[in-house]
């Protein structure tokens, strides 16, 4: 399953599941909170890295283009000496 | 037009006859058979160093206009324009509204009408889901509570392009609803 259908999931069906709890059986069972406290730490942590990974894949494509920019920077003055050599 | 210096000495001469700008423009374009505005006759007045009195009639006229609007005695439909953008928002005028200027934001008011309720000024904000500003969409509004919105800014959560805002925003409810049956006990 894709992490976003998880997330969303998961988020839907603890919203509906926390709703349908009154207040004592809260206070009678206070675990129920505790596992839904632990859920949202685990899923908050999936979309923190969900985020880590975009930037880094934005980052490595970045890099690749100066890089490739340089190397046809490079060229470009190679080429202009050549061309001046020539001149002379 | 060229302002040859007897045209300029008529101007300059015209100042002891005359007491208004206007009345002098009259004149001049008369005199000279020329169609000149007010605006170019005070750029070259400027310009020249000539010393014309102001346009007393159009300037106090202008006023009464400003203050009968002010007093909201005067007013048309065309005087005002109904849509206008600030930044990101835009507002749309609508009758009967409870602000100042009777402009509301746009999104809000058609989120009321869409789904037919009243949202609480402090505690509702409608959100774009697509990030899209102009896409008014029904589908693309979204109701979140303020305290679900603090908890999305607190937690760094804008700004997020790989994840779609929805399911941010139903995160953050999850959040809200822990925090607040946290509270209760």
């Amino acid at each position: 399953m894709n992490y976003k259908e998880t997330v969303y999931e998961t988020s839907v069906k603890e919203i509906e599941k926390l709703n349908g709890l009154t207040d004592e059986e809260i206070k009678r069972n206070p675990h129920i909170l505790k596992v839904s406290q632990l859920k949202n730490s685990h899923v908050l942590s999936i979309i923190k890295q969900q985020e880590i990974d975009y930037k880094m894949k934005d980052l490595e494509l970045r890099t690749t283009m100066y890089e490739l920019r340089n190397e046809r920077n490079n060229i470009m003055k190679d080429n202009i000496k050549l061309q001046e050599q020539k001149m002379k | 037009m060229r302002w040859t210096k007897d045209r300029l000495e008529w101007l300059r001469k015209s100042k002891d006859i005359y007491t208004d700008r206007e009345d002098i423009l009259n004149a001049f374009n008369k005199h000279f058979n020329l169609n000149v505005s007010l605006k170019l006759l005070s750029k070259n007045n400027y310009k020249y160093n000539l010393g014309l009195p102001k346009a007393n009639r159009i300037i106090q006229r202008g006023l009464e206009i400003g203050w009968i609007k002010k007093r909201g005695f005067a007013r048309r439909d065309s005087d005002y324009t109904q849509e206008y953008v600030s930044g990101s928002r835009t507002y749309i005028k609508v009758d009967g509204a409870e602000t100042k200027d009777g402009f509301v934001p746009k999104n809000r008011y058609l989120y009321e009408q869409y789904h037919n309720e009243k949202l609480d000024p402090i505690e509702d904000i409608v959100v774009f889901l697509d990030d899209d500003y102009t896409n008014f969409s029904k589908e693309n509004l979204y109701k979140m509570d303020r305290r679900t919105h603090a908890i999305m800014v607190n937690h760094r959560l804008y700004g997020n392009k790989d994840v779609d805002k929805i399911l941010l925003i139903k995160f953050c409810e999850w959040k809200r609803i822990i925090i607040d049956k946290k509270n209760k006990i």
